[in-house]
């Protein structure tokens, strides 16, 4: 009974434009969960997860993990671990993402690699996504990511990623593509203090859409966030501590029809290093 | 005004500012959609003829204004208090985070004078004497085609009883601050001029002193009351959602306002005053007592009592054309009274309010599924609790009420100032389908704040002075049915505008508005109805080129798409030529439409001063108007204004009895200003 409720939860999600395959593609971290995903021009240790070049601009060794919690529904949930590095030139970084329960579950583990050069962070990634359908078995694929951010003004910063640019298939015999798009993003930033992100996401087999996100540090430590996307008019509101060893992030947002999504994400800050940063 | 000794100030001539002072304000108003905009327009005309005297003012005044933003205040208000009193309008100049165009707009609507200087030693009569700011206007408004209401030979029962005239006449002496007297009378196309030999048609006046000791206003007659966020008390002018993303979404209180519009409902009449208790609390109280129009139910038998009796309907478009609109007039007794304890300090203010309200009928709405939720009965009462608190660069605000019913309204969120160039704004509200508030007029999606749950978001950003983005997303859900909605629905809505301004005399903008919402299905067969999402997007292309002195011009397109299944389409192609010539103004239009009714294009119009229309143009045709304004002596002004619209495909226009035979409907208009 439980089993099919959650097949037709599936379905229903499926009805609202989001797929088996959408999952384990979306943002991580609760900065991304505050500010609708809008953190394509983002330098922080979530790049791992997000655009890989976040990371090229890595200062700490940096243990992250994340709980995100759609709709409040347990099979929905995805949990996200990482580490990332910094090295001698650029960082390395790896992470490993679970989402859905024994029924049905994919994992995915991401290794990449991210450095600076003349002005332009770029990252790569590969992953390796497994799923699981209990009765139907087990299948691993393949994927491979890219990532771009460059200042291009004093206020302004450009990013892009590419998902999946290999456009690994699922099932050879279904022709059936894991998903592939790519972000483009802008982010305004007239403060140190302010950040305020616009994108436009564009999935092979779906239309494109807006996001938009903001971040502003009320005080030091503390961040407030806010966004929306216009492919389901959610709401995203966050907030953000940082302290000097850890950092908490917690996003929220809400769908009009299905309700309350959470994202709490936490980082550790280790080991500094003296490599001068992009990010303040 | 003295042309030859008039300080050019930051490039702004005193001579000039008349007319910068009408252009800001229809500038406001035609960015604008729909809705009644003349309160706007008469309280920014208002703040133009009693400019705030910067030495003696308060936030809640500054930020109604609608152009500073928080940051600019804050630097105001802390300038002033770091440095006294200003001395100049120059000086503005030096204060933080203002810039020479914030400067430019807000010169019109201010002044700078010594605190002390005001009220000298004249003695009240001889100020109410030497008062620059009075009055007396008078305008006259025809449709020239003969509407199907006004021939004679129909019978009596089917047609308007009245001329097609409108006539409107108003006389009005006032100081801000001080003091302010009026009166409005006002008669509709097909009115009669005396309704039942009572006395004139619609008549409204105002008796107001301000700032006499204790007493901060008492106001006698005609009045309405702003405060907090309108969720019980509404008076102000308010903007609502548009491309001003920021200003318009906190409402600040203003107190007693005198009222002297036309619009025949919404508004107070009695007594009302405001009284300082001490430094940190003010205490309002009013009574009204008037007569409004209603549906008397249809009464069967006559041993129903009088105090038995039921009203089906209250009437608030004023209209008292034909007998069976005489015939609603004034049979409903409502009487409110209230009272609002607001207390001050520092950047915090909070405010208690009550309010009860009674009938002296029984108001027995008939039930539909839709409205069951709405107030019935004889009487109604509200308690409300209202905030703001300024806290850095954040301005937070706040009122949550309830009502006789047990049903709640709550708005409450802030606007802020997160960097020179950008400002943020969120809204958060919740009015459930019981609440009921006869003068509310809160933020929301709904004409009333009744059954409406919604997130608003707003956005302005001026990267640099030539350009500015200003967006909004607004989330709602409507938790019961509405009128033509029979299912809970929700829905959104979000605005884009790019305004740039290469040089001082071109500004252009673009702009994209989209709504999605739940609507009934139309031309539905089956008995249920089924409610679809509907869709309306609307495209604005402005352009305003003030080529030199004499001559300006503006265009415009504006395109918009509907659908609900499927997608129709509607546009205007608009353009004004303006001349001005020494004493003379002249405002011209030239318009082209082809719209359907779900694709109406609400199109602002220059009028005769104090006057305003949106229309929406719909149809296939074209438009025209000219008007004149001219500045005849020192003491009259007078503005002739000439309207036609030609339409395509049709033999009449209009329905009932406000239908026109042939193709063409053109209106007359001529106001005259007297100042005494």
């Amino acid at each position: 009974m439980k089993k099919m409720l959650i097949t037709l939860i599936h379905l229903i999600l499926l009805a609202f434009n989001l797929s088996f395959g959408q999952e384990l593609i979306s943002e991580s971290g609760g900065k991304a969960g505050g500010m609708a995903n809008a953190v394509v021009t983002i330098h922080d240790s979530w790049g791992i997860f997000n655009n890989m070049a976040g990371i090229s601009a890595q200062k700490t060794i940096s243990p992250i993990v994340e709980l995100q919690d759609l709709y409040g529904i347990n099979a929905f949930r995805t949990i996200s671990a990482g580490l990332v590095s910094p090295l001698r030139a650029g960082a390395l970084g790896f992470g490993i993402q679970k989402y859905g329960n024994s029924s049905l579950n994919k994992q995915k583990f991401s290794f990449g690699y991210a450095h600076e050069l003349a002005g332009v962070s770029l990252g790569f990634r590969g992953n390796l996504i497994q799923h699981h359908i209990e009765g139907w078995g087990n299948k691993i694929i393949p994927t491979f990511d890219i990532g771009v951010i460059t200042q291009l003004t004093e206020k302004f910063w450009l990013g892009a990623q590419l998902f999946n640019i290999s456009q690994s298939k699922i099932s050879k015999d279904q022709e059936e593509m894991f998903p592939s798009f790519i972000t483009l993003g802008i982010s305004y930033r007239p403060l140190d203090i302010l950040i305020l992100n616009i994108e436009s996401q564009k999935n092979i087999d779906n239309n494109p859409y807006l996001k938009f996100g903001l971040e502003y540090q009320v005080v030091n430590s503390v961040f407030i966030r806010t966004g929306i996307n216009s492919e389901s008019w959610r709401n995203y509101f966050g907030v953000g501590l940082s302290m000097k060893k850890i950092r908490v992030d917690y996003g929220l947002n809400s769908h009009a029809v299905l309700g309350l999504s959470h994202n709490l994400s936490m980082e550790f800050l280790l080991k500094t290093n003296s490599k001068p940063s992009k990010q303040q | 005004m003295n042309l030859i000794i008039a300080p050019c100030l930051l490039g702004i001539c005193q001579s000039t500012k008349d007319l910068e002072a009408e252009d800001i304000i229809q500038n406001l108003a035609s960015q604008q959609e729909d809705g009644n905009y003349d309160d706007i327009f008469s309280a920014m005309l208002d703040y133009y003829k009693n400019p705030i005297n910067l030495n003696n003012t308060s936030r809640e005044e500054l930020s109604n204004l609608y152009i500073l933003s928080e940051l600019q205040i804050n630097s105001f208000l802390h300038h002033l208090e770091k440095y006294g009193e200003l001395i100049n309008e120059y000086e503005l100049q030096s204060i933080e985070n203002f810039d020479l165009e914030t400067i430019n707009l807000i010169l019109p609507f201010i002044e700078v004078k010594k605190s002390s200087f005001r009220d000298g030693n004249q003695s009240f009569l001889e100020r109410i004497k030497t008062e620059d700011n009075h009055s007396l206007l008078f305008r006259y408004a025809r449709v020239l085609q003969t509407k199907e209401g006004f021939k004679k030979e129909k019978p009596i029962e089917k047609r308007y009883l009245g001329s097609p005239d409108k006539l409107y006449l108003r006389y009005k002496i006032s100081r801000p601050r001080d003091f302010s007297f009026g009166f409005t009378l006002e008669k509709d196309p097909g009115e009669n001029l005396i309704y039942k030999n009572k006395g004139p048609e619609f008549l409204s006046f105002h008796a107001a002193l301000f700032n006499k000791g204790n007493i901060k206003s008492l106001v006698i007659g005609d009045f309405r009351i702003q405060q907090g966020q309108s969720l019980l008390l509404g008076g102000g002018f308010q903007l609502g959602k548009g491309s001003e993303t920021i200003t318009t979404t906190k409402r600040s209180s203003l107190g007693i306002l005198p009222y002297n519009s036309v619009i025949e409902s919404g508004f107070f009449r009695g007594i009302a005053s405001s009284i300082q208790v001490s430094s940190n609390l003010l205490v309002t109280t009013f009574y009204s007592g008037k007569r409004i129009d209603g549906n008397l139910s249809v009464v069967t038998t006559d041993s129903i009592m009088e105090a038995n009796q039921e009203f089906q309907s209250i009437v608030d478009n004023g209209f008292h054309r034909t007998i069976n609109e005489v015939n609603k007039k004034s049979n409903i007794f409502q009487q409110d009274f209230g009272g609002i304890a607001t207390f001050k300090k520092d950047h915090l203010e909070i405010g208690f309010t009550g309010i009860y309200s009674q009938f002296d009928k029984h108001f027995s709405k008939p039930i539909n599924n839709y409205n069951q939720f709405e107030f019935r009965g004889r009487n109604n009462y509200n308690f409300g609790f209202n905030f703001n608190y300024g806290w850095q660069n954040f301005y937070f605000f706040g009122e949550s009420a309830i009502s006789r019913s047990g049903g709640k309204g709550l708005v409450t969120g802030f606007v802020s100032s997160l960097s020179k160039e950008v400002e943020f704004s969120l809204l958060v509200r919740d009015y459930q389908k019981t609440f009921h508030s006869f003068y509310g007029s809160a933020f929301g999606e709904n004409y009333i704040n009744i059954n409406e749950i919604g997130i608003y978001l707003g956005l302005k950003i001026r990267p640099s002075k030539k350009w500015l983005f200003t967006a909004y997303a607004d989330q709602f859900k409507f938790p019961w049915l509405k009128y033509q909605v029979d299912a809970p629905s929700n829905g959104n809505e979000f605005l884009f505008r790019i305004s740039h301004k290469p040089k001082r005399a071109i500004k252009i903008f673009a702009q994209v508005r989209y709504e999605k919402k739940g609507r009934n299905l139309k031309e539905n067969l089956t008995k249920t109805d089924i409610v679809v999402p509907t869709s309306k997007i609307n495209y604005w292309v402005n352009v305003d080129y003030k080529v030199n002195d004499n001559i300006s011009l503006k265009s415009r397109i504006q395109f918009s798409s509907y659908e609900q299944m499927v997608r129709e389409t509607g546009y205007a192609l608009i353009q004004d030529i303006n001349f001005k010539w020494r004493k003379f103004k002249l405002g011209t239009r030239f318009a082209i439409f082809d719209a359907g009714y779900d694709n109406r294009q609400y199109v602002y119009e220059k009028d005769v001063l104090g006057s305003f229309s949106i229309p929406a143009y719909f149809g296939t045709g074209a438009r025209n108007y000219y008007l004149l304004s001219v500045k005849a002596t020192r003491k009259i002004d007078f503005w002739f204004k000439y309207a036609y619209s030609i339409f395509q495909n049709t033999k009449t226009i209009g329905n009932n009895l406000e239908q026109i035979e042939g193709k063409i409907k053109s209106e007359l208009k001529f106001q005259i200003r007297y100042k005494i």
